[in-house]
């Protein structure tokens, strides 16, 4: 039987075809709108852009390693102004161009796998979304060629970012990669906000949804509030430095406390856009590794909500110290913010109670994150209490508690999701040996970095200074500090060798190796161009589970009705 | 009782999903972007009035008050052109071409007149974004809104080429419609504007 059916979605030598057909290959990395694609797109730039922001931080802590040095690496010479610039660009490259287009790309890949949708609502906004990025990059890196980077920290408060204090181009063009990357951000929360609310699977309701799409779900409608809210501050602070405005200049009427208003009225909301998707991945991992639903879904839905409800109105908790601000206030809804995070990490240590866990890489990862985030929490709390604040403001503690959310628990949860998800984006998992040894060097080094800092911030170290003077005592810790940078430095580089390999040589391990929930796991490994032939039906909120395991299905049902039935 | 089994071959490709109805994607996308848009000039509005509560004379004693008379004009310009915009979106799910082609026209022109009268009026203030606090959120406001009102024009005269060579329909207006929420937003920002740059001055 001769078969003259034409297959589009099959390559002439019979495999499933990833990349759409009717494109080049290496065109179709121009030109694609497949969410899967510009997804693989945000994460090579984001991960280019950690070892570029890690980098900047490695020199960052050698220059501090030693009291009173001014470290001399060819061609660069660490001089405060140099050491201001990198501190700079080291924030802005880390918050802007890593974290937030690696969360980008999570949700690209992953947001229409999970809802069983064939790409976004929009993919050529999703496409400009993501070519914005390396334009953003590429213009806050041109201050390099143009007098010198942004040095005003990434807050750029006024007016040490004003025209009298950062003359030049830096801070210009600081403020354009800002505009840029925001603009990009805002398409990219109302292309996801439409796909969740619109190309949802039939069966699969809002409380079906994974949490993962809930978090990304609410992340951008954070960033549809909060982004445009800073691009219009920054936007003043470019009229102040180029057309002689006078909104931050207090000589003419301006008001400098306004502009650390509009800043963090954007600043505090970011911290949650970094780590809700996160806290979503992790939502995934410890179910799928405990063999368990996740403990108390709508209560997880319900504590993200209020999560971002609270956390537009705590941003005032970072400007204590200026005695412009009511503190009782803000102390009080930030201390309101730990009990629904409260409640999500006894969700997450409850689900693991009595679970079979799966002692992998990913899970692994997963643990460190939990642990991680606890102590970023728990120091937060000495933060938003005001008159702790007023000791510890601006000095190394902050610097600590900080890190410890965006560095140490970021990482372990951006790595818990890499290692869970990478067969179902090659088909082959990422070894297992190196990623043992990456989350021991990485677990030693977040935590050898970071907390001799609280102890250096007690010690009253402040923070954004170039070096310190010998005989305060502080040496041994900021070596140990810097000594610890060095082996998280080393942990991402084990995971690249692992990407690398493991693209190549990795276990190839076919559509669903974890056994796991969610509807990503029910096409192929990795999913074609259109992404799903057939799906299953959506009962709960783990579907795949549920056509492979149909006795516990039967079970919960049965189950629900003895419940429901029972008179009590 | 027999309890529900899923098997493989429960498997299938579903049609639609499972949100049907209500707001098509453009327009929602169209909202959301608008609702973004919101935040951008609450921004620039937080900031008028936080300059202001702070100034101890407001406008500075060195500033002329502002004469209302053009900026009720506009006002009146632009509030009509709502107005045909809405006949636009009417006459295209009714199929009427010419009230739909020939609203959408009026719109473009009166939204054109209003620009050229913005700018004007912006321009014979006597006094420069430079001139202190009060000059600079004048400005601004006023620049942004400007600068809205083009992005507006702009997108009605293509959307107006193209009714006037046969595109849209009763069953294709999601464009023409989000171009008016769009437009009425602008509308409304210019209400605010209006009230706050000239009326309470
Ligand atoms: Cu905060």
């Amino acid at each position: 039987m001769a078969t003259t059916e034409v297959r589009p979605d099959l390559t002439p030598s019979g495999e499933i075809r990833v990349m759409s057909p009717y494109r080049a290959k290496w065109l179709g990395w121009f030109t694609t709108t497949d969410h899967k694609q510009i997804a693989k797109m945000y994460a090579v730039t984001a991960f280019f852009f950690l070892l570029v922001g890690g980098t900047m931080a490695l020199i960052i802590r050698t220059q501090l390693a030693a009291p009173e040095q001014t470290l001399s690496l060819p061609g660069l010479e660490v001089t405060e102004q140099v050491y201001n610039e990198l501190l700079t660009m080291h924030a802005t490259v880390m918050v802007f161009l890593f974290l937030t287009p690696m969360l980008a790309a999570f949700g690209n890949y992953f947001v229409p796998l999970q809802i069983g949708a064939a790409d976004m609502a929009f993919p050529r906004v999703n496409a400009f979304s993501y070519w914005m990025v390396p334009m953003g990059g590429i213009v806050l890196f041109l201050s390099y060629f143009t007098g010198g980077p942004a040095a005003a920290g990434w807050t750029s408060y006024s007016p040490l970012a004003g025209p009298q204090f950062s003359p030049g181009n830096g801070v210009n063009l600081w403020i354009g990669a800002l505009a840029i990357l925001g603009i990009s951000s805002t398409l990219g929360a109302i292309n996801f906000i439409v796909t969740i609310l619109k190309l949802r699977a039939p069966g699969m309701t809002m409380l079906r949804m994974p949490i993962f799409c809930w978090n990304m779900l609410i992340q951008s409608i954070l960033i549809l509030f909060s982004f445009p809210v800073v691009t219009a501050g920054l936007l003043l602070l470019w009229i102040d430095r180029n057309l002689g405005g006078a909104f931050f200049d207090p000589a003419n009427g301006g008001n400098v406390i306004l502009y650390q208003h509009i800043f963090w009225y954007f600043g505090h909301p970011e911290v949650y856009i970094l780590i809700l998707p996160l806290m979503g991945v992790i939502s995934e991992v410890i179910p799928v590794f405990s063999r368990k639903p996740l403990f108390g879904y709508k209560a997880f839905v319900y504590a993200t909500l209020s999560i971002a409800a609270l956390g537009t109105a705590v941003w005032a908790h970072h400007m204590f110290t200026t005695g412009a601000i009511d503190v009782k206030f803000f102390a009080a809804t930030s201390f309101l913010i730990s009990i629904p995070t409260g409640v999500k990490m006894f969700n997450w240590t409850a689900t693991m109670y009595k679970g079979k866990i799966w002692w992998n890489s990913s899970m692994l990862h997963a643990i460190g994150f939990l642990s991680m985030f606890l102590i970023g929490g728990i120091t937060g709390i000495f933060n938003a209490t005001g008159a702790i604040d007023f000791a510890i403001h601006d000095t190394y503690f902050v610097v600590g508690h900080f890190h410890y959310v965006l560095v140490s628990a970021a990482l372990f949860a951006m790595f818990a999701g890499l290692f869970y998800w990478f067969p179902k984006m090659t088909g082959r998992k990422l070894s297992e040996r190196l990623g043992i040894a990456q989350v021991i060097i990485l677990f030693i080094g977040v935590n050898m970095t970071f907390f001799p800092q609280f102890a250096l911030g007690l010690q009253g170290m402040p923070r954004r200074i170039q070096t310190y003077a010998d005989g305060l005592g502080w040496g041994w810790l900021n070596m140990l500090s810097t000594t610890g940078s060095f082996l998280v430095g080393t942990a991402v580089l084990l995971f690249v060798i692992n990407f690398f390999w493991s693209r190549k040589r990795g276990e190839i391990v076919g559509d669903n190796p974890w056994d796991a929930y969610t509807l990503e796991w029910a096409t192929t490994s990795p999913p074609p161009y259109y992404n799903f032939d057939a799906l299953p039906p959506i009962r709960t909120e783990r579907p795949v589970f549920d056509t492979n395991h149909p006795d516990v299905l039967a079970e919960d049902e049965e189950y629900d009705r003895r419940v429901s039935s029972h008179p009590l | 009782m027999t309890a529900t089994t899923l098997e493989r071959e429960d498997w299938s490709l579903p049609e639609g999903h499972e949100d049907e109805g209500g707001m098509s994607m453009p327009v929602m996308g169209t909202v959301l972007f608008i609702a973004s848009e919101v935040m951008f000039f609450a921004t620039l509005f937080g900031t008028y009035f936080a300059l202001r509560s702070a100034a101890s004379e407001w406008p500075p004693a060195d500033i002329e008050e502002l004469s209302i008379f053009i900026p009720i004009i506009l006002t009146a310009i632009l509030i009509t052109s709502s107005f045909s915009m809405h006949g636009a979106v009417w006459g295209v799910r009714r199929d009427n071409r010419t009230v739909f082609v020939s609203s959408l026209a009026i719109t473009v022109l009166l939204g054109a007149v209003f620009l050229v009268g913005e700018v004007f009026d912006a321009l014979e203030a006597g006094f420069e974004i430079s001139t202190g606090a009060y000059g600079s959120i004048f400005f601004t406001i006023l620049a942004f809104h400007v600068l809205h009102v083009t992005g507006g024009v702009v997108f009605l005269t293509y959307l107006l080429i193209g009714a006037a060579n046969g595109r849209f329909s009763s069953r294709n207006y999601q464009q023409v419609e989000s171009a008016s929420y769009y437009w009425h937003f602008v509308d409304v920002v210019w209400i605010f504007v209006f009230t706050t740059l000239y009326i309470i001055q």
